[in-house]
């Protein structure tokens, strides 16, 4: 399958958030306070992450089978002297900036149930009952950036999937839907499709930015709003009081993302940038509003999500990432893949298909072998991402360096869909707090005990988390 | 020719299959509560008071609605000028339009004279006779609008006037900037009245926002297909830059379109107070529902004449109307009433019947009936939902709610295996799609289809690419009705409903068996054991009824299995695209299927059929496939689980087999106690 038109280059029209002095004086009236904003970000503990994000497949891996054989993605061996499992293998040039787990379970509630582990992966409870520590983290240590959360998907919404195959919550119980299009999360972070300075149209005049009375506008606007609300919230008391403040949440922040430096949502002078934000772009191939669910496109949508994640985190716009492949049950057909070790014109095979590979790990199986492929394959990209943020300079020393990178599935074993001995990896230094290099055998802790640990790596003073009640052993420096 | 049923037995049985029961079957009450008319639920059974954010559809809709109001093509029926917004509106032909270019219409609030004041109209056409007695053209004073009104009839051509005031005092119109000097000192009003010119805009005055592609997607939780879950209507920030953004854009549309906005933008708008504040009332109306309290109608005003450039001032102010939480949710609030319950207000009521029936915002009639107290009781609201029953717009709604409810709105977006099926597009999934809309709204609304007729009816539209998967002879070159084989009737034999529950290469007797449970009989099946282990080992060149088979075969599958699979096999005869197929790859089809506890998980009756013509009639005779359509109905209608009331629910679906009429149906949904009643929820909890 060739394309037949050259790569689209994707270009902001103005850059709403490159951090601009010389406008950022402007809308402070060019003070000498203004002066004296300027500068780094406020300085982090030694030892404190500046980034996390987590990057979710679906349909587990090739784990311990029914029939017991071992797991292809586990390592083996002590703390320091492991053999990284067959599936893992590409993270061998990251080994030492990489944990690797033996032992973590997620509970025994719905265990067996692809749903039952998606609800519980990020929340940390049976159900789903409790905000995602992405959501909970972007409302602490990440609500000093004007985008609290990054919530970008590669065909996750595909065949229809809504609910419990979205793995963020922002409030318990209830997920939200991340953005499946490159384009328009390209534009919601570095185009001008965030003001326009004219009434009609799309939004793409470009312009002027902070002294445009269209910004001056919708602040009023997000005032009179959130003056309504408080207004409501008054009059209901308990009744539907969540659903309000999570409103009011959202315009704080879009409010902090207009008004640098007022009232809403910490500094939001956009972070440090070490120079990965110079020219924000991404290439989006041949996606048009007609083929965003289109398999064959799916590795061209991933890549472009990868380099708008880590865009905007180097930029400074956001600490705290979530990108969903997929979700779970997946009929995403992998075989279509363009230049992959799947690819395969002749014969749909999908992700769920594959991870029902029977009950042995048996190479002469085509589910098995092609299970193994799209594995490594998800790999693949956790290593692609690593090492575009590798090679963005940073504080620590580079962008990955400075950040945590959580890679995770809702099952271990695709087959048996367990929900014990998860497949994480978490990679990145965290600037300094993340202990790397190293394999912990768990001997069955909770999950959750490991996001509270990241947490903390994150800078938040945090000592449970859900059903957690306790951090992690071996993560932390 | 029901078998005799008990919901209540369902609750115990479901833990066989795989751990928890059912959480979906609602509670029921007993046998014994008999069917009579009234109600006989206890007055606490109301669901919670909510807030409910629009859907990018409801919101799509409502503001295609509001221009096309802007627009005048929405004409409020009226007997009277003051059922129109008098200010600028006659009432023309029973209709509220723009008023004529030859008349000449005057309005002052009480700032300029107070109700007990007397005003007329004194000009060169009346000789300037400044009282009634001498000719004058008097004003009249209305509580409804709160401001005096008087419209006069005249030649065309420039009439110069004043207003008179108690007989003594003269001044200029403050409702009209034009102006003229009589050459002796004295600066006079002038009426233009010219009907050479048209004045309207070229085109469509439509929105230049797209909801359904610029705003995130609705998150739908488990047992709830519809995109309107009270719990999950949440404006997270993405959803609220969506959101913001969309209100930016409107606004400026309609501060710009300065010919359609009944007061001058030109001038400043304290000059023409009475006039903006009686178009913020009617633009009020239309986007938060409901009138305005005399303090929200002065602070919009105030957002309007904060601006010096009255046109910017439009802008903010209406940004502010459409970003405000008064337009994005949909109040489920109440009044307080001595039982403890809340009653929906008229003006809530008229919103909820609606949105549910029509997808929009109430239409003046359904706000004029509001007003008037006609919502009060459930015979008004019958009759006005009968009105909504019969317009176009109930099919389109309805259409929506059946391709919801059948899971077959992502068709057009699912990839089919291109040597298998080359002729399958984007554009056939949305004729596909199309379909199953045209015909359950044409069953439901243009006729007096029920249940049966949805299920089993073999008459739908089709285009000549769908006639082609249908086996049949294209009707037309277009959308033309036909009639579909007896192999394959009603919903389930559509292709929408084919595709939607198979993969790209071969179907899936799993999701098409798990369809008809969840979908058709409201069954849940529940989550696998821990130990039920993976599938087993298969032989990829048996059939696919045997590699199923095989599935079945091991007990700890078996138990959940027997009621879904021997379902799906009936459909064998179709692929992937819905098209009759005699072979699956080299094993001649067989289409026997099995339906095992029609009535409920654990129930042990079993029924054999052959193919969809066999499986869709045990279903339409089912108590389950009523019981389930009705719920829902309830949750399309309410965005709740039909377990907040369940008394409603059950006496609803006591009431209703596959034979009555789904308008009736809905009809009494939207009549019944409980759809105007809330109650204060107790807990927060996910649903």
């Amino acid at each position: 399958m060739s394309r037949s038109m050259a790569p689209a280059l994707w270009r902001p029209d103005s850059r709403l958030w490159r951090p601009n002095r010389r406008s950022f004086l402007q809308a402070l009236g060019g003070s000498a306070a203004a002066l004296a904003a300027l500068g780094p970000t406020p300085a982090h503990a030694a030892g404190t992450a500046d980034n996390i994000l987590f990057f979710y497949f679906p349909d587990g891996v090739p784990g311990w089978s029914q029939n017991g054989d071992a797991s292809l993605w586990h390592c083996t061996g002590g703390e320091t002297d492991f053999s990284l499992g067959h599936t893992v293998q590409a993270l061998a040039p990251f080994r030492d900036r990489c944990l690797f787990f033996n032992g973590l379970t997620m509970g025994d509630t719905d265990n067996g149930s692809h749903p039952g582990g998606a609800k519980k992966l990020l929340t940390a409870s049976d159900h789903g009952n409790n905000e995602s520590i992405d959501q909970h983290l972007s409302r602490s240590v990440g609500s000093d950036r004007p985008w609290h959360h990054l919530y970008l998907g590669a065909q996750a919404g595909a065949d229809g999937a809504s609910g419990d195959k979205f793995i963020t919550y922002p409030v318990a119980g209830s997920t939200m839907a991340p953005e499946d299009d490159p384009r328009r999360a390209f534009s919601s972070l570095f185009g001008s499709g965030g003001v326009s300075s004219g009434g009609s149209g799309s939004g793409d005049d470009g312009g002027s930015t902070e002294t445009d009375p269209a910004v001056a506008r919708r602040l009023s606007v997000l005032d009179a709003s959130m003056g309504e609300i408080h207004d409501l919230k008054a009059r209901l008391g308990t009744t539907e009081k969540r659903k309000l403040d999570l409103h009011l949440e959202s315009l704080y922040e879009l409010e902090g993302r207009l008004n640098p430096g007022g009232s809403g949502g910490g500094s939001g002078s956009g972070g440090t940038d070490w120079g990965g934000c110079d020219d924000p772009s991404v290439e989006v191939g041949s996606l048009t509003d007609s083929n965003l669910y289109d398999p064959a496109l799916f590795p061209d949508i991933i890549s472009a999500q990868i380099d708008i994640a880590v865009q905007a985190m180097a930029c400074g716009m956001t600490r705290v990432v979530t990108l969903q492949c997929s979700h779970h049950t997946s009929d995403l057909i992998m075989s279509r893949f363009p230049g992959s070790e799947m690819y395969d014109p002749g014969y749909d095979m999908r992700s769920h298909q594959a991870s029902h590979y029977g009950s042995g790990h048996d190479w002469g199986s085509r589910e098995f072998a092609a299970f193994d492929q799209q594995r490594r394959y998800w790999v693949d990209r956790f290593v692609e991402l690593l090492t575009k943020m590798d090679s963005i300079p940073g504080r620590t020393g580079t962008l990955l360096d400075d950040s945590i990178v959580v890679l995770c599935t809702e099952v271990c074993d695709g087959n048996t869909h367990q929900h014990h001995d998860l497949p994480v990896v978490v990679a990145g230094g965290g600037g300094g707090a993340l202990h790397g290099g190293r394999l912990l055998n768990t001997g069955g802790r909770y999950h959750g005990d490991l996001w509270v640990a990241l947490g903390r790596a994150m800078g938040e003073d945090m000592w449970s988390f859900g059903s957690s009640g306790s951090v992690l052993d071996g993560v932390l420096t | 020719m029901k078998p005799p049923v008990r919901l209540v037995a369902l609750l115990t049985i479901a833990v066989s299959c795989g751990g928890d029961a059912d959480p979906d079957k609602s509670a029921g009450t007993d046998s014994d509560s008999g069917l009579t008319d009234a109600s006989t639920c206890d007055h606490a059974n109301a669901p919670p008071r909510a807030l409910r954010l629009l859907t990018r559809r409801e919101y799509a809709h409502t503001i295609d609605d509001l221009f096309s109001w802007l627009d005048g093509d929405d004409p409020a029926s009226c007997s009277t000028h003051t059922d129109c917004s008098v200010a600028f509106e006659s009432c023309l032909s029973g209709s509220c339009r723009p008023d004529p270019c030859d008349v000449l219409s005057v309005a002052v609030g009480p700032d300029i004279a107070s109700s007990s004041q007397s005003v007329v109209i004194a000009g060169a056409f009346n000789d300037w006779a400044s009282t009634v007695e001498q000719g004058g053209a008097p004003l009249s004073w209305s509580a409804e609008h709160n401001l005096h009104w008087a419209k006069l009839a005249l030649p065309e051509g420039e009439w110069p006037y004043k207003l008179v005031i108690d007989g003594s005092v003269w001044i200029t119109d403050p409702g009209n900037p034009e102006l003229i000097d009589d050459g002796s000192g004295n600066v006079n009003s002038l009426a233009i009245l010219d009907c050479s010119d048209p004045g309207t805009s070229d085109g469509a005055f439509a929105p230049d926002v797209d909801p359904v592609s610029d705003f995130p997607a609705e998150s739908r939780p488990s047992h709830h297909p519809f995109d309107n879950a009270v719990s999950e209507g949440l404006v997270t920030t993405p959803r609220a830059d969506a959101l913001l953004s969309a209100a930016d854009t409107l606004a400026g549309q309609i501060a710009d379109a300065a010919h359609l906005l009944p007061c001058d933008t030109g001038a400043s708008a304290y000059d023409n107070e009475a006039c903006w504040l009686s178009f913020i009332d009617e633009l009020a109306l239309r986007t938060w529902r409901r009138p305005l309290a005399s303090a929200e109608r002065e602070r919009l005003f105030s957002y309007l004449a904060s601006e010096s450039d009255t046109e910017a001032g439009v802008h903010f102010m209406t940004q502010v109307l459409l970003s405000s939480p008064h337009f994005l949710y949909r109040t489920e609030l109440g009044e307080l009433q001595p039982d403890g319950r809340y009653r929906l207000t008229a003006w809530e009521t008229a919103s909820l019947l609606s949105y549910t029936l029509w997808g929009t915002a109430p239409d003046t009639e359904l706000l004029d009936a509001a007003a008037r107290g006609l919502l009060d009781t459930s015979e008004g609201i019958a009759a006005q939902a009968g009105r909504l029953l019969s317009d176009p717009r109930a099919g389109t709604r309805f259409g929506v709610f059946a391709t919801a409810w059948l899971g077959v709105d992502a068709v057009p977006t699912m990839s089919r295996n291109p040597d298998l099926y080359p002729g399958y597009t984007t554009e056939l999934g949305q004729a596909m799609v199309d379909e199953v809309a045209e015909r359950a709204a044409t069953i439901a609304l243009e006729g007096d289809g029920g249940l049966r007729a949805l299920l089993t009816g073999r008459d739908t539209l089709v285009t000549p690419e769908l006639a082609e998967i249908y086996g049949i002879e294209a009707p037309g070159a277009g959308w033309a009705p036909a009639t579909v084989p007896a192999e394959r009737p009603g919903v389930l034999g559509t292709p929408a409903l084919l595709t939607a529950t198979a993969h790209s290469d071969q179907t899936s007797p799993v999701r098409r068996g798990l369809f008809v449970r969840e979908r058709i009989l409201c069954q849940d099946l529940g989550t696998p054991p821990a130990d039920a282990g993976g599938v087993p080992d298969v032989d990829p060149d048996a059939s696919t009824r045997d590699r199923f088979d095989q599935h079945s075969n091991d007990p700890a599958c078996s138990v959940c299995h027997q009621y879904i699979d021997p379902v799906g096999f009936g459909f064998e005869h179709f692929d992937s695209i819905g098209t009759w197929r005699e072979m699956d790859g080299a094993h001649p089809v067989d289409a026997t299927g099995e339906l095992l506890g029609v009535e409920g998980i654990g129930q042990m009756d079993v029924s054999t059929f052959y193919g969809l013509d066999g499986l869709a009639p045990m279903l339409a005779n089912s108590e389950a496939a009523s019981t389930c359509f009705v719920e829902m109905s309830w949750r399309n209608a309410l965005g709740q689980p039909p377990e907040q009331a369940p008394c409603a629910v059950d006496e609803l679906s006591e009431r209703f087999d596959a034979d009555r009429p789904i308008r009736d149906l809905l009809l009494t949904l939207v009549a019944a106690d409980a759809f105007v009643h809330r109650s204060e929820p107790v807990a927060e909890e996910s649903l």
